[in-house]
């Protein structure tokens, strides 16, 4: 750990002119981060109140942020999210170690290989929202048939990404291992996993966002509330403030998870290079 | 040739069973139909030449948001990663619009793109592009270190180093992600003109699927996976030979 | 270099002329549409022969739409010029969204008019709902909340005593795979509308609890409308087209026609002609002949959206109507 540190202390200073003080910097980067939103949220605001178009078109934000206020209070807003978390997030984790065991099944056994690989590349690019009407018979209209959908769509970038990462491990590794008398036990568990995890971990960064959206569109077309059904329906009703906190909501939310996914990527990644310049994404 | 033949026989089998499964009635074949009526259905849509003219309009949507979203995610990311200011204004906004299904944001893109195929590029870059930024960053962020140290010393500028360290090291990442934002670019296409369309794949999706003649939709819809599954190889091809000096 | 400046030249050239040409643009009219060959907008353009001014002063581009909320963003961005709403949506665009120069300007079809069809509600043959009180503690299907279809039911079960999601549960799911969802039990009322009412398959397992003529009457389901601004500016272009796309409906509407019809509605959604026998026959929707809106009906229907809850405030339908294009459309017919 000490050692890790030690290292990025000298890049870091090494690279960039070293701010004064770490406190200011920090507020300073945090100033930095917030501009773009700030402005976006400004310019709609100013927009939104210039008369260029009507409140249905385009609600200031101001009115948005009083609606989201009023569905936090009467914690709408709460049952809302967390129905939606809670399906968006289950699915992630099948699709996650789902897609993680296969992908490395697929990368040790030909028979699997031979199986999956066709169909992984013809089944990614496949618009299965169009099988919905066969998952609802199947699964029914409530949960179960939400999370599956979601599972579905999501394990497609993690099974690549675990293939890939598998692949690209530097053969020499394997064969010093090998070398020195690794069984092929280990050989997984201890070098092919981890020298393979920064990519998995892009897998998984790519998957969590599908699965929140793939959470709200069957929301939006199954109805069974959660954020996606809440903005199905202020959208037939043309309540725009409705609609409009909905896409603040979503955005918000998203947006922490992918920010808690990339903190723990940089978590997990402390001993790779890349955790030597300053994480970001 | 026998042994592609070989190659693809999962998805034969997995063809028979859609075929029995349907035939045996274990799922209503008002909702999933044999698949050999799909077949049938698709000789139909391609004999008028439907699916050619839907198809044109829906390919050159999906190229240029995805020619878009590779153009400008790749360089925002590498950028990102090498620049740690631009990385601070753009990385919200990429993160705030990414996770966002597309269909909730048309109340915002019709304001400034309307309903025609402006919106639909934009809907499919959107969603293409993050892919692309997280390969590029993750992969320029893991270049060795001892690389870019030695070129340095060497006395390499920085932008010299972009191009010959940090670029290379980047790509397999890179590569990565765009194969993921080519699948991505399939399904986006198809949601984004399940909305409001004239043409399209999702179009007919759309609507075929709205009045349940189902045999000609999941023609459409395989025709979109099979497009899809023929891109997927190309690019592997494509990215086999990138990274031909890795191996 | 001198074919690159000929090619240029060529281009300018051409870019000009097609300058020109737009100057005497014929007005671009873009009609909405969410299901295929009831609403008129997917086949007027089958008929295209029938349509004199077509390209003189309007050009046609009919445009799917995947429900009604998109339709009416559209109608709000000037994004679509004809949207052919239900009439709950239209108080819900007026009232709700705003947007008080919707005028209606014709009709598309009416349900339950008496001798024409009127929508069913159907539930298992042998199952356990008897009369609509058993719908107690059950599962009610819907295709989407405030939907014509929907507030028939509401309207129906309300009558009876029962609320949506306190008596009932209501759930959403799309009109192909009702009756698979009624067979597999997952519900235990569903809406049938034409063409699924029809399925052989579905006649076999349910029966007719209620038709939508019992709940709220005689129903002026879909309208057409257009915003008052771009009807007054494009008055004489949307006589023409009022014109033409009479011309059209008379032909469609013509039993003569009928083997012809049944062709072209199979071609547009890729289904064989005999799914089509009961389109624009008794079996079908009312349609009026000169597509006149039953305006009393509108309004009845309009004050029950309202009563459910679903418009803010009520409306008075005849404030917004403008029959006058298509008056003035059909005299020149005559």
């Amino acid at each position: 750990m000490a050692h890790v540190t030690g290292v990025r202390d000298r890049t870091s200073r090494g690279w960039r002119n070293a701010p004064a003080s770490p406190f200011v910097a920090r507020i300073g980067w945090g100033l930095a981060r917030s501009a773009s939103i700030v402005l976006l949220l400004a310019g709609w605001e100013i927009l939104a109140r210039s008369g260029t178009f009507t409140p249905f078109v385009l609600p200031a934000l101001t009115s948005v942020l009083e609606r989201i206020l009023a569905d936090a209070m009467s914690g709408d807003l709460f049952l809302g999210a967390s129905a939606t978390l809670y399906r968006a997030l289950t699915g992630f984790l099948i699709a996650a170690v789902g897609g993680i065991s296969l992908g490395m099944a697929m990368t040790r056994s030909i028979g699997i290989r031979w199986f999956f690989d066709p169909i992984i590349s013809v089944g990614f690019p496949m618009p299965k929202i169009a099988f919905l009407p066969v998952v609802i018979l199947w699964l029914g209209l409530y949960d179960v048939s939400k999370i599956s959908m979601v599972a579905f769509e999501a394990i497609f970038p993690v099974v690549t990404a675990t293939i890939v990462g598998i692949k690209g491990v530097d053969r020499e590794i394997i064969w010093s291992a090998r070398n020195m008398g690794a069984s092929n036990r280990e050989l997984l568990c201890q070098i092919m996993l981890p020298a393979a995890f920064p990519q998995i971990m892009t897998g998984l960064q790519v998957a969590l966002p599908i699965s929140l959206i793939v959470a709200i569109v069957t929301e939006m077309l199954m109805g069974g509330n959660g954020l996606g059904g809440g903005m199905m329906s202020a959208s037939r009703f043309a309540d725009s403030p409705g609609v409009f906190a909905g896409i603040v909501e979503i955005a918000a939310i998203g947006y922490c998870l992918i920010k808690g996914m990339s903190m723990l990527r940089r978590r997990m990644l402390l001993w790779h290079q890349e955790a030597l310049e300053p994480s970001t994404v | 040739m026998r042994r592609t033949g070989l190659r693809y026989l999962p998805l034969l089998l997995l063809a028979i069973a859609w075929e029995l499964l349907a035939r045996l009635e274990l799922i209503s074949s008002s909702a999933l139909p044999p698949l050999s009526h799909v077949v049938v259905a698709w000789v139909d849509l391609m004999r008028s030449g439907e699916l050619v003219s839907n198809g044109y309009a829906s390919i050159y949507r999906a190229m240029t948001g995805l020619g878009l979203s590779v153009l400008v995610g790749s360089l925002l990311g590498i950028f990102m990663a090498w620049w740690r200011p631009l990385n601070a204004f753009l990385s919200p906004l990429v993160e705030i619009f990414y996770p966002m299904p597309k269909s909730a944001l048309i109340p915002v893109t019709v304001i400034w793109l309307g309903f025609g195929d402006g919106s639909k590029i934009l809907l499919i870059f959107l969603g293409c592009m993050l892919p692309v930024t997280i390969g590029a960053f993750n992969g320029a962020r893991s270049s060795e270190q001892a690389l870019v140290w030695s070129a340095r010393s060497m006395g390499a500028s920085r932008l010299r180093m972009l191009w010959d360290v940090v670029l290379p090291s980047a790509l397999p990442e890179l590569l990565n992600g765009i194969r993921t934002a080519l699948a991505l670019s399939f399904i986006l296409l198809v949601s984004s003109e399940l909305i409001v369309a004239r043409s399209g794949f999702g179009y007919l999706i759309g609507f075929l699927g709205a009045d349940g003649a189902y045999e000609p939709m999941f023609a459409v819809v395989l025709t979109v996976a099979f497009l899809g599954f023929a891109a997927d190889r190309a690019f592997q091809a494509f990215m086999n030979w990138m990274l031909r000096w890795r191996t | 270099m001198r074919i690159f400046k000929t090619a240029l030249s060529a281009l300018a050239s051409l870019m000009l002329a097609a300058g020109a040409a737009n100057s005497a643009e014929p007005v671009k009219i873009r009609v909405g549409w969410v299901a295929p060959v009831t609403n008129w907008g997917t086949i007027l353009l089958e008929k295209k022969d029938l349509a004199r001014h077509l390209g003189k002063s309007y050009v046609l581009e009919s445009m799917r739409f995947a429900g009604t909320p998109p339709m009416v963003t559209a109608l709000a961005n000037h994004e679509l010029e004809i949207a052919n709403l239900a009439y709950s949506t239209l108080a819900i665009a007026i009232k709700n969204a705003g947007m008080d120069d919707i005028r209606v300007i014709a009709d598309e079809f009416r349900d339950g008019v008496p001798g024409w069809y009127s929508q069913e509600y159907m539930v298992l043959a042998d199952g356990q709902i008897k009369k609509i009180e058993d719908l107690k503690g059950k599962v009610v299907a819907t295709n989407a909340a405030g939907s014509a279809v929907d507030i028939a039911s509401r309207a129906m079960l309300r009558k009876h005593g029962l609320i949506a999601n306190r008596d009932y549960t209501l759930i959403e799911a799309p009109f192909p795979t009702m009756r698979a969802m009624l067979a597999e039990k997952k519900v235990d009322l569903i809406p049938a509308v034409l063409p699924f009412a029809l399925n052989p398959d579905l006649r076999k397992i349910a029966r007719t609890l209620f038709v939508q003529r019992d709940a709220i009457g005689v129903t002026d389901m879909i309208v057409w409308t257009a915003r008052k601004p771009f009807i007054d500016k494009n008055r004489a272009a949307m006589v023409d087209f009022m014109e033409d796309t009479l011309r059209i409906v008379h032909w469609y509407l013509d039993p003569k026609n009928h083997d012809e019809v049944k062709v072209i509605a199979g071609r547009v959604v890729k289904q064989p002609p005999e799914r089509f026998n009961w389109l624009f026959t008794k079996n079908d929707t009312f349609r009026d002949h000169d597509m006149r809106p039953d305006l009393d009906a509108l309004q009845k229907n309009v004050d029950i959206t309202h009563e459910l809850g679903f418009v803010k405030s009520q409306l008075d339908v005849k404030q917004h109507a403008d029959l006058s294009v298509l008056e003035d459309a059909i005299k020149r017919l005559k």
